[in-house]
């Protein structure tokens, strides 16, 4: 008996231990919130509670894919960066992050965006017909993420049912994730189960993991973030350095393609020659459910998104024979849809030289136009 | 309780404080382990593509 006692009193101890560690670790995190918020890792893009730690007033989330995760050199590329002291942007999303994995964090974090404002890159790429393929999704698949999201009394039963059907078809070839979500979703139809208390112990033990995975990553964080005063900033002037920062970078091409890009990887196709058939992409897709399902979570959480339409690298795709014209009009008839949307329509850009640095992602003219649309769009009332 | 700690000899006393410490320390052991671990086993053949 003495010994069930000890035990228990050392598992007290234990509770007590984690409860002040769990402190330490909202502390560091909440003494570095400047490079925390501007490192971007997956292990931070998981951790929502993280993200709710480094917000503020003045944050505004972007959700995206790739084009958010090369943060250019400040000297290199000016145009890259937001981050004023009327304004501040906590980037979330790589490559294969998509609606469905946004949809999640927007539930998870949504209580903490003081702005209740949100920006949402749209790339055409996500929108081929299986949307987020299974290969990649579970790699991005963050658990604390759809717990933290399931737990949101805001958001419509639909709209979870729908994630979780979604995410344990896209982890069919996952099996150890997938036996997981499954167990979340009998917690989630009945509560008062032993996966009830599973779940419980799972969704502290992901928000703990995600914590420590971003501390143990705080050494490797630039301290030094740059501040810019985007309130004066001159945009015009901007677009002239973008200008000649795209013309120093390009020089083997006409196409507007930073000259290592093409040289790896797109030289080849061009010397086979221009597709003369040409034909729409990007117009059926599951994805388009995933995006309605994102800003229908926004409007049930009372948030307005700021949906950025990014184009293709026009001059490059019409050569490929890759038409976007259908795509472009899909996304402009889905922001209608809702009141809660704000479509920033880069399309008109497409054919823009040095708006891309390559074939698809935002090049030194596309921060910049995208940046001062964000700003203004941010600062509206 | 205070009655029934003050009885008890001083070898149980260590005895107990040896007990919670120990089943203390595993718990933290377990949960480190735990925290560092790949327990999610997702496909890591695209994790590295940016």
């Amino acid at each position: 008996m003495k010994k069930l006692y000890a035990m228990i009193a050392g598992f007290l101890l234990f509770v007590i231990v984690v409860f002040g560690f769990d402190q330490y670790l909202d502390m560091q995190i909440m003494n570095n919130k400047g490079a925390v918020r501007n490192h971007r890792t997956y292990e931070r893009f998981w951790s929502s509670e993280t993200q709710k730690l480094v917000m503020d007033e003045n944050t505004l989330p972007i959700f995206g894919s790739s084009e958010l995760v090369s943060l250019e050199d400040y000297e290199e590329n000016i145009s890259s960066f937001l981050n004023s002291p009327d304004m501040n942007i906590v980037t979330i999303g790589g490559g294969y992050f998509q609606s469905l994995s946004h949809a999640m964090e927007l539930g998870a974090i949504s209580e903490e965006v003081e702005s209740k404002k949100v920006a949402l890159f749209l790339s055409p790429q996500w929108f081929e017909e299986m949307g987020v393929s299974k290969e990649a999704f579970p790699g991005r698949f963050g658990e604390e993420n759809l717990l933290e999201f399931l737990a949101n009394d805001r958001i419509s039963d639909a709209n979870k049912t729908y994630v979780l059907d979604r995410v344990l078809t896209l982890l069919e070839d996952s099996s150890i994730q997938r036996r997981r979500v499954e167990r979340y979703k009998k917690a989630y139809e009945n509560k008062i189960s032993v996966d009830g208390i599973y779940m419980e112990v799972m969704h502290n033990y992901w928000k703990l993991r995600g914590k420590y995975s971003v501390c143990r990553q705080i050494d490797e964080m630039s301290q030094n973030v740059p501040e810019v005063d985007l309130k004066h900033m001159d945009f015009k002037e901007m677009l002239l350095v973008a200008e000649k920062q795209g013309k120093n970078n390009c020089t083997n091409n006409d196409f507007g393609i930073y000259d290592e890009y093409w040289d790896t990887y797109v030289e080849e196709r061009y010397k086979a020659g221009e597709v003369k058939e040409k034909a729409e992409f990007y117009t059926d897709s599951i994805e388009y459910e995933d995006l309605r399902c994102f800003l229908q979570v926004a409007k049930e959480l009372g948030i307005d998104v700021i949906l950025v339409s990014i184009p293709v690298n026009e001059a490059w795709y019409i050569f490929q024979g890759m038409l976007c014209d259908k795509y472009y009009e899909n996304i402009k008839m889905i922001s209608k849809e809702y009141d809660n949307v704000v479509l920033v329509d880069m399309t008109k850009y497409a054919d823009e030289k040095y708006f891309h640095k390559d074939v698809m992602h935002l090049g030194w003219k596309g921060w910049v136009r995208v940046n001062e649309a964000l700003y203004k769009e941010f600062k509206k009332e | 309780m205070k009655h029934y700690i003050k009885n008890l000899r001083k070898n149980e006393k260590v005895q107990i404080i040896v007990y919670a410490l120990g089943t203390c320390i595993i718990c933290i052991f377990i949960l480190m382990y735990l925290l560092g671990a790949d327990i999610s086993q997702a496909p890591t053949y695209i994790y590295s593509q940016f």
